[in-house]
């Protein structure tokens, strides 16, 4: 019998939308591309992150005893160096941040960073990690932003540099506040004319001192050029005040100026008859917190009654002290001779020590205001991470809801908020403009938001996975694409409130963004959302696929496109030896994870996962029409053993239809060597993958809609398929009577 | 902390009731903890308060103590005391003590989780009359501050002082049991010879008032001249306790007062710093405390 | 955070999946995610809440307590006359800004969780006052004072001119600082003495004049978490 055929070379990825393209699926869960041949391939599963170790060693025990490790919730991996040449990788768990620390091969030991920090509820979003050159920026929102630069660091072990030195790894971020005044010593005034004719006795009291310049420029070598103050009074009183005022800021190592101390200030007037002397004074300067490599020295003019500026306090500078140690500066800096102004626009203390959010943008950190000050930007000096002029900020416009995530990218920063998207474009020298791209689209997943090269900025919004694509600058155009118009049903079913929690990565050597949701009342992501950038733009093929069975709290990319991911209950509901903790790596690895065998006490990998494909609903042109579907061929690459099963429905019935099992063999030809039965030099060669047809006989009576489905746990290689059919023109009756 | 960790039901499934009261059931969990709130979700309203107590500041309450005289017109006088050990003057009213108290059974309570915070004011005038701080004795009020050549010269020591203290009673609201709060002695221990007072390190609850200044006259390291000795003046003192577990045990607070001696001057003995009383300087009513009204108060807050 | 009806179900309707899931799901609400509008009224008591959740309190009634409650810099008895305290004398004078807790410095005040920080340092003091005024020096003299102030971070929260006689003293400051660890320093800065002051005094002439003290300090410090 002339059976009609409907081929689909490449079978697309998941589409929930009724009425479906033939060639998507209604289920394809567990699923990679494969790179060399563009199909599906099942080969995943995860791993530890040290598969070697017998244990769950880093992530049960500490140097000072054992710690059960609970939900992994933030991670991130630094690069430190280019080429992956120093890569940090920082999470935390249970409140504690720490930092994998792998110089020296498997360690014992995690280095704790921090205890004591904020531990998300469901509806918050884990910690933001920030790269600067200078180290990475911490912030959650509550707890202080920290800056965490974890090298040089020593080797490893119990009692070794490692742990005693870690906590010089991670310092506050930013300035506290204005540090404590310069304490000028009281000057008493040289008491006596030029030519000096009799002894000087001191007329200084506790603490106060007479330090003499030489006003004459014969006087010395370098006479002349130093001192402060007048040199003369000819009068027979005292008389020609001075009226000196000082302050001082802290440099940090990241080349930040901090905010400057309250001026004080110190006097003192030229007794009767003198002349030749200048006078430095003697300052005591405070000492930074950690973190302070130089003191700046600020001081007026002589803004005595005496002087030429009476009541101008303008601070100019006077010197770096370039340690954070000496207490006792004295100046001698004729005015003169002193240096630029302070800034007009003080440096003030970090202006959002509750940020949650950062990024850097031209070169300046950008920092949201925190929960309570949720419509602020700050913003620092270019190249100076830790200094924020008083006036550097952008107060959002009150629509738009509160900042949910900061990023910079492409000429433009992307700022999120509760109920649309902003863009801050310029630079710090001409101003910062913020314009307003779209009011209906919200974003509450900031750890969703990923940067993927040919397609822009991709993030979850409430109702849907978007991409930020082109720009807003020259002949570019900005659009804001949906990527699941047709997935709705799998945006839908992700936790309303726990957005948040919702974490994302993009793997280039894979060339997927994995976005991980908590799904179906979840407090936490159980379900994957895989978009393969490989399969975007070919025609209606959907480039979506799912991922079932991954535990992840956090995930991160590794230099080289690896995935590393925390898992996301660890000890929280138990603390077996079986309980699965720590982190772990998606990988090829055919397994899910571990499990403890009492037996042999030790830890065994569970099975592979299962990977399922379940067609699109096909109604072979018109579903009123009966059609009888008599084969399914399936085309894949000859995996060796892995065996096929298909099943098949009708009609979205998914009562079970099951067919006989094939091999994924060469159906017409001798079958390819496969490992544990192939013998050694007996003749048998390599040979590569082949695509090959598997033909199903399907014994199905008439449907209006037909979807077949395999699953496996083998590793399996598909491509696409046909469907030969028959129909007879029957067509549906008509609906049941009430 | 109770998740709902179900898969959805799905296509296939089996109708059936278990199944439905198992979810169900998932919805009556009890030990709900922070992992099932969201961020911001404990505000004012959540928090319990036991009778318009507060959360954080349970219990506190102030009454004047002393004498009420704005114009100073007749303060209450207390002569220094001329033996060691004498009692203690109890701040009054110049008829009848005046403390804090009685408190309520269970009211002032001091555990674990609480601190007990203590503050005072008074107003003062030391007085004298003469140089007291010439007469010797042990200790002495003065300094010998040599000359270059031979002889010496008698600086006063300006450390005289009262020293006002705190007591409790704990015991009942009878009030009839005042002790020292902890970490306060009553300078009445002696560390050698006739000497009465207390080691520094039990003199947490004391506030002192200087009884005199002097200003004296140098040059070249010598003190020359007269000495100048100058009245205190009315002024106020402050002070301030605080009690915690740390230093006790849990305790029920009845009633608080202050009690003065002086004078008083310092003193060391074996490596050790004193506070002890001078009572040789004293003849008759030559050095005095005067006082008015003041003011003592607590507050009992959270601190854990 | 509460929710509404996603599905009613009604007689006759189909039973699908989506029935049941699409309503549980919603009111996962009740279990998890709950706020503050969900929340009872007064529930939360002494045993409810974790220690230090929203208050936490530092103290030392007797600090340093190595050294019974008095500065660490102190002068041993060989020197010091018996009517006076171990305490700074004049050769023992830093000249500048001192922790009273030279040995240890800064006391850590640890899980400060972020919020208002109200720190308070108090005890007497002795200053050794009478030569203020003399022959060799010129206005305004040389008066003393016992300078004190409290460090939070190395940023000043509160500084006082201080007591300048044998007196009580008390000092405060509250600021508001973010979470983290934080260091607190109490300082004090004695007033040097002048050209005339003598320093030694009899008997033997190599005992000296104290100069100042504190002793009973004591430090309160609440926080209190937003």
């Amino acid at each position: 019998m002339k059976q009609d055929v409907y081929e689909v070379p490449r079978a697309g990825g998941v589409e929930t939308r009724l009425p479906q393209q033939p060639e998507n699926a209604s289920r394809a869960e567990n699923l990679r591309h494969d790179k060399k041949t563009g199909g599906w391939s099942t080969r995943l599963g995860y791993e530890k992150y040290y598969p070697n170790v017998t244990t769950w060693s880093p992530f049960n025990s500490t140097i000072t005893g054992a710690i059960d490790m609970g939900p992994v919730y933030s991670l991130h991996v630094a690069q430190m160096l280019g080429g992956g040449a120093r890569q940090h990788t920082l999470f935390e768990a249970d409140g504690a941040l720490y930092l994998l620390y792998e110089a020296a091969g498997v360690p014992t030991i995690l280095q704790t960073l921090a205890t004591g920090r904020h531990v998300p509820t469901p509806t918050e979003a884990a910690s933001w990690f920030t790269d600067t050159p200078y180290g990475v920026v911490v912030t959650n929102g509550v707890d202080r932003p920290v800056l965490v630069n974890p090298w040089p660091l020593g080797q490893q072990g119990a009692g070794q540099y490692a742990s005693s030195t870690i906590s010089s790894c991670i310092r506050d971020f930013g300035f506290t506040s204005s540090p404590p005044p310069v304490d000028p010593h009281r000057n008493v005034a040289f008491q006596a004319a030029s030519p000096i004719t009799a002894d000087y006795t001191s007329a200084a009291a506790g603490a106060s001192t007479t330090i003499t310049c030489f006003s004459d420029t014969r006087a010395i070598a370098d006479g002349g050029r130093w001192g402060l103050g007048f040199a003369t009074n000819s009068g027979a009183d005292f008389a020609k005040e001075a009226l000196f005022g000082w302050s001082c800021s802290f440099i940090t190592d990241t080349g930040s100026e901090g905010p400057l101390s309250a001026l004080s200030t110190t006097t003192w007037e030229l007794p009767g008859n003198a002349a030749g002397f200048r006078h430095a004074i003697a300052l005591d300067i405070p000492t930074g917190p950690p973190g302070t490599v130089a003191r700046r020295i600020y001081r007026t003019t002589n803004f005595s009654d005496d002087y030429t500026a009476p009541g101008d306090t303008t601070l100019y500078f006077i010197d770096d002290v370039r340690n954070n140690v000496e207490e006792v500066f004295i100046d001698c800096v004729r005015t003169a001779a002193l240096g630029a102004a302070a800034p007009t626009v003080p440096t003030g203390p970090l202006p959002a020590p509750a940020a949650r959010f950062s990024t850097l943008f031209k070169g300046c950190l950008f920092l949201d205001g925190g929960i309570s000050d949720q419509r602020t930007l700050y913003y620092s000096a270019p190249g100076l991470i830790e200094q924020f002029d008083a006036a550097a900020f952008i107060e959002l416009s009150s629509q738009g809801g509160g900042i949910t995530a900061l990023y910079g990218n492409y000429t433009n920063l992307v700022i999120f908020r509760e109920e649309s998207i902003d863009v801050v474009s310029g630079d710090y020298a001409a101003g910062f403009q913020v314009t307003t791209l779209t009011n209906s689209i919200t974003c509450r997943a900031p750890h969703s938001i990923k940067a993927i090269p040919g397609l822009g900025v991709v993030f979850l919004a409430l109702d849907g996975v978007y991409a930020i694509t082109g720009g807003l600058e020259g002949g570019a155009i900005n659009d804001l694409v949906k990527l699941t118009l047709t997935q709705d049903e799998l945006v839908e079913r992700i936790t309303l409130d726990c957005h948040p929690k919702s974490v994302a990565c993009y793997s280039a050597e894979a060339r997927e963004y994995h976005l991980y949701v908590p799904y179906d009342g979840n407090d936490r992501p159980n379900k994957g959302l895989v978009l393969h950038i490989d399969r975007i733009g070919q025609g209606d093929l959907s480039p979506w696929s799912t991922r079932d069975g991954f535990p992840i709290g956090a995930v991160a990319t590794r230099y080289d496109g690896s995935i590393i991911f925390g898992h996301n209950t660890g000890c929280q509901d138990g603390a077996g030896d079986g309980v699965n903790r720590g982190l772990f790596v998606i990988s090829g690895k055919r397994a899910m994870g571990y499990s403890y065998d009492a037996g042999s006490q030790s830890l065994v990998v569970n099975g592979p996962p299962t990977s399922v494909y379940r067609s699109a609903w096909f109604d072979f042109g018109d579903a009123q029409v009966k059609k009888q579907v008599s084969y399914v061929t399936l085309w894949v690459m000859t995996t060796g053993e892995p065996t096929i099963t298909l099943r098949h429905y009708k009609d979205f019935s998914l009562r079970v239809t099951a067919e006989r099992t094939y091999k994924a063999q060469p159906p017409d030809q001798a079958d390819l060597p496969v490992f544990d039965t192939v013998t050694l030099n007996a003749g048998a060669i390599y040979e590569d993958h082949r695509l090959v047809p598997l033909r199903f006989s399907v014994a199905q009576q008439s449907c209006s809609w037909f979807s077949f489905e395999f699953t496996t746990t083998d590793d399996l290689i598909f491509i696409g398929y046909e469907l030969e059919y028959t129909t007879k023109g029957t067509r549906v009756v008509m609906g049941k009577r009430a | 902390m109770s998740r709902i960790n179900r898969p959805p039901v799905l296509d296939g499934d089996a109708i059936s009731a278990s199944d439905l009261n198992d979810r169900y059931a998932d919805y009556t969990q009890t030990d709900i903890n922070e992992f099932n709130t969201r961020d911001a979700a404990v505000d004012l309203p959540q928090f319990e308060r036991d009778n318009n107590r507060g959360f954080l500041a349970k219990v506190g309450t102030s009454v004047l103590i002393g004498k009420q005289d704005f114009y100073h017109a007749a303060p209450v006088t207390l002569n220094g005391m001329g033996t060691a050990p004498s009692a203690a003057y109890v701040i009054g009213d110049g008829v009848s003590d005046t403390v804090l108290g009685p408190l309520g059974a269970g009211l002032a309570v001091v555990d674990d989780t609480n601190i007990l915070r203590v503050y005072w004011s008074l107003n003062v005038r030391p007085q004298f009359t003469g140089t007291p701080w010439t007469t010797s004795s042990t200790p002495s009020a003065e300094y010998q501050v040599p000359h270059t050549s031979a002889g010496s010269t008698g600086v006063a020591t300006n450390a005289t002082c009262w020293a006002l203290y705190l007591q409790w009673d704990v015991t009942s609201a009878a009030l009839t049991n005042w002790t020292e709060v902890p970490y306060q002695g009553d300078f009445t221990a002696n560390p050698t010879g006739t000497i009465r007072g207390s080691l520094l390190e039990n003199t947490a609850a004391t506030s002192v008032v200087p009884a005199w200044t002097t200003r004296h006259d140098a040059v070249d390291r010598e003190a020359t001249g007269a000495e100048v000795a100058n009245p205190i003046g009315w002024r106020g003192v402050s002070g301030h306790y605080f009690y915690t577990t740390a230093m006790g045990a849990s305790v029920t607070v009845y009633g608080l007062r202050l009690v003065v001696k002086g004078p008083m001057h310092p003193f060391n003995f074996n490596g050790r710093n004193y506070l002890v009383q001078q009572p040789d300087i004293v003849d008759g009513g030559n050095i005095t405390l005067q006082h008015t009204v003041g003011r003592l108060g607590f507050i009992i807050n959270k601190v854990k | 955070m509460k929710k509404w009806t996603q599905r009613e179900l009604r007689a006759g309707g189909v039973v699908d999946p989506s029935a049941v899931n699409d309503e549980l799901r919603a009111q996962q609400s009740s279990m998890t995610t709950l706020d503050r509008e969900q929340l009872s009224a007064d529930w939360v008591n002494e045993t409810h809440l974790a220690d230090y959740a929203i208050i936490r309190g530092y103290f030392d009634a007797r600090y340093p307590s190595t050294n019974y409650g008095e500065q660490t810099i102190q002068s041993d008895a060989a020197v010091t006359p018996s009517n006076g305290f171990l305490s700074i004398i004049p050769r023992l004078d830093p000249g500048s800004w001192f922790d009273i807790n030279e040995t240890s410095g800064a006391i850590t005040l640890s899980g400060f969780k972020g919020g208002n920080l109200f720190a308070e340092w108090s005890g007497n003091a002795l200053v050794f006052p009478p030569f203020a005024a003399t022959q060799k020096i010129e206005f305004p003299q040389n008066p003393k004072y016992l300078g004190l102030r409290i460090l939070v971070n190395n940023s000043l929260l509160v500084e006082r001119r201080g007591p300048a006689y044998h007196e009580h003293f008390r000092i405060f400051g509250a600021g508001n600082f973010p979470a983290g660890d934080l260091e607190l320093r109490l300082q004090a800065k004695v007033t040097s003495v002048g050209p005339d002051d003598p320093l030694v005094i009899l008997p033997g002439g190599t005992q000296q004049v104290p100069q100042a003290h504190l002793y009973s300090n004591k430090y309160c410090v609440l926080g209190r978490f937003r």
